[in-house]
């Protein structure tokens, strides 16, 4: 069966844009064509995934067609993803079925979100709507409150503190402190993560990501074509996606993710390495306690022990085994909804390929993981990413 | 900083005066009277989340408990009678007593109509003039009919279709019990209908308190008055959990494992519809 590459990928700068959305989607296509090292025209693409909440309504229907006509891609197959803030991560992983079946050579993959254009009385609207509308909102729960119930009951059941998500702020916020896309680029203490605006119970504000504008677009390619357009791409050896109870109430537990852990499993036997091979991981820590969740949930700590992974500053960059978020994760770059997805897809092309800024780049990284996640955890998309190709 | 000042006016027999589900129920030889425990300048009012439906609901829940017989004629129109039946299953007869509202937050199950209630000898709870008076400004705001959803949104179908699940806990019964209902298992069989009812009681799993600025928008107007929304998961002894907001009026900082029970009261409202449903109120605190 036919191997997918990654031969293109650009992005936006995350944070408040002035550019509407097809000034942004434009903008990280832009990007995303200039990324590629020979040479690429839009008219090439055979078809198009763009991953999109579509927060604020403003354009619900038909957001693909738009953009794509907006960016030089008028009349191939568009279509908008959408799960949650997983939708890119499963628009990359529609496109890479479209490789795949051989129905198409090459396919683009992107998200985009507009958050940031909203009046603060329109946007309390638009947040948390991804949770069970019915039975969790109605129980007072946006997303703070949903990952809040988790951290408390995790530092329950294991050894765990706050403190151990604050190394996870103050981690993420130090990877993305010279990441030029990142969102926000600042140095946080210890003390000040600890301390922070308590927004739910015990999450402060340094546990949380911020709303962001932003989009990023990947550029996949067939094995058979891969040389008309680079001839260093980064090879998606593993790809696959799972869901779960939308409500957490409904989960028999709410310390772990059963969709990442079921994805997960899946990625690394078809890219036929372990957890213990990836020498970089992008995971979608929308909270801190989702990074220290994901970390056990992907393998790079046992259950229980997430803690204790975040406590050693295990995953600082090049500190050691695996660099967990070298971006800044969602806490520092930021997250953009249905733009996060490929957004972590960019930044680990541009780290396998050695691209990022100096001062961030993890060394000598072979494989890469990105893990994406829809609301807490009904969905989840897993990526596993290699410089050489899985054979 | 508590939300109310406890002070007790009057002559008090407490033996005469039930607590129940935050309000107080007291019983006379004929007729039973549910009043709520808060005081504003010398009048009887509401809680933050409570009505003449909730207080309806948990005066007849009482008497079922207790098993007093009885039977009602008539329900006054102030009761919100579709929630009352589907919360407490009551049917009207031809004969029976009168389920009247007072002049203030209090109701009462007589053979005669009543209209005043005697406030002397029920304990009482000041309530603060200007939180008071705050919260039925938001109240009013969020029932305004103008004041609608501009994105996330719970329809009057969906919210009907769970409705007794919500007000009652009526759960399914298919192997093993589920709560909130479901529609079909992974055999393509359609679950079936709620049947069982949950226990009254539960323990907190896990508990937070949301911040103003990160409430829900049926939320938004009345959160920064309350200082945000507490929220608690727990579980119940027949297996099924959930998520439910901890009552307004109570100022308690939940703990794992406490024991809650459940109350019928005001959730939010929105389009000029006001929406039950269960709340939890924390009953037994481990120290």
């Amino acid at each position: 069966m036919v191997d997918v590459a990654i031969v293109g990928a650009g992005q936006t700068k995350y944070g408040n844009h002035q550019s509407g959305m097809k000034g942004m989607w434009a903008e990280a296509a832009y990007n995303a064509f200039q990324s590629v090292d020979k040479d690429f025209q839009p008219k090439q693409i055979d078809e198009a995934y763009i991953g999109s909440v579509a927060f604020g309504g403003g354009q619900l229907g038909n957001t693909a067609a738009l953009l794509t006509e907006h960016s030089g891609m008028k009349g191939i197959p568009v279509r908008r993803v959408e799960n949650a803030c997983a939708s890119s991560g499963f628009a990359l992983r529609d496109a890479w079925m479209a490789i795949k079946s051989g129905q198409a050579d090459v396919v683009i993959a992107g998200g985009i979100e507009k958050m940031n254009d909203l009046t603060p009385e329109r946007k309390r609207f638009w947040l948390g709507v991804s949770g069970d509308t019915e039975w969790e909102r109605l129980a007072g729960l946006t997303f703070p409150g949903t990952y809040a119930l988790m951290a408390r009951r995790y530092f329950h059941e294991f050894e765990s503190t706050h403190d151990d998500l604050v190394n996870i702020s103050v981690k993420n916020h130090w990877h993305g402190l010279d990441n030029e896309m990142a969102h926000i680029r600042k140095d946080v203490s210890f003390d000040k993560a600890k301390n922070g605006f308590m927004v739910a119970d015990p999450l402060t504000l340094y546990d949380c990501c911020p709303t962001s504008d932003g989009a990023s677009c990947v550029i996949l390619a067939a094995d058979h074509v891969v040389k008309q357009f680079t001839d260093d791409p980064v090879w998606i050896n593993g790809s696959a996606a799972a869901s779960d109870y939308l409500a957490l109430h409904d989960r028999p537990s709410i310390t772990q993710l059963i969709a990442t852990q079921n994805a997960a499993k899946k990625a690394y036997q078809m890219a036929g390495i372990e957890a213990h091979n990836i020498d970089l991981a992008e995971v979608h820590d929308c909270f801190t306690i989702a990074e220290l969740l994901a970390t056990e949930d992907l393998g790079f700590a046992q259950r229980g022990n997430g803690g204790k992974f975040a406590r050693d500053g295990a995953g600082r960059r090049n500190e050691g085994d695996v660099c967990i978020n070298p971006s800044g994760g969602l806490k520092s770059k930021g997250h953009p909804l249905g733009a996060t997805g490929t957004g972590q897809t960019v930044e680990i092309f541009k780290q396998l390929r050695g691209e990022v800024e100096q001062s961030r780049q993890v060394r000598d990284a072979e494989n890469a993981l990105s893990h994406n996640v829809g609301g807490s955890g009904a969905t989840c998309a897993v990526h596993v990413y290699g410089r050489n190709r899985n054979e | 900083m508590p939300l109310v000042q406890f002070t007790y006016m009057g002559e008090i027999e407490m033996s005469e005066v039930v607590n129940f589900h935050g309000y107080l129920i007291s019983s006379e030889s004929n007729s039973f009277t549910i009043y709520s425990p808060y005081i504003v300048d010398d009048n009887r009012v509401f809680g933050h989340d409570s009505d003449y439906t909730t207080m309806a609901i948990s005066l007849i829940k009482h008497l079922v408990i207790n098993e007093v017989e009885f039977t009602i004629v008539s329900v006054d129109e102030k009761i919100n009678f579709e929630v009352l039946q589907i919360a407490t299953d009551i049917q009207l007869s031809e004969n029976g007593r009168i389920l009247g509202c007072g002049d203030d937050a209090s109701l009462y199950l007589s053979s005669t109509k009543q209209s005043t209630v005697d406030q002397l000898a029920i304990p009482s709870t000041l309530m603060d003039v200007n939180l008071y008076q705050s919260m039925q400004i938001a109240w009013k705001s969020e029932l305004d009919i103008r004041n609608i959803s501009q994105g996330a949104y719970v329809s009057k179908q969906q919210y009907d279709e769970s409705l007794s699940s919500r007000l009652s806990l009526i759960a399914q019964n298919d192997d093993k019990i589920i709560w909130p209902p479901r529609q079909m298992n992974s055999d393509g069989v359609t679950l079936s209908k709620e049947s069982t009812n949950l226990s009254p009681k539960a323990n907190v799993l896990t508990w937070t308190k949301l911040s103003a600025a990160g409430a829900p928008s049926e939320f938004a107007i009345r959160a920064p008055i309350l200082g945000g929304l507490s929220t608690v998961m727990v579980e119940f002894d027949e297996g099924p959990k959930g998520v439910f907001l901890v009552v307004d009026d109570e100022d308690i900082v939940p703990k794992i494992g406490d024991s809650v029970e459940f109350v019928v009261r005001m959730l939010y409202g929105q389009e000029g519809i006001v929406r039950y449903g269960t709340k939890a109120r924390i009953c037994s605190s481990q120290l």
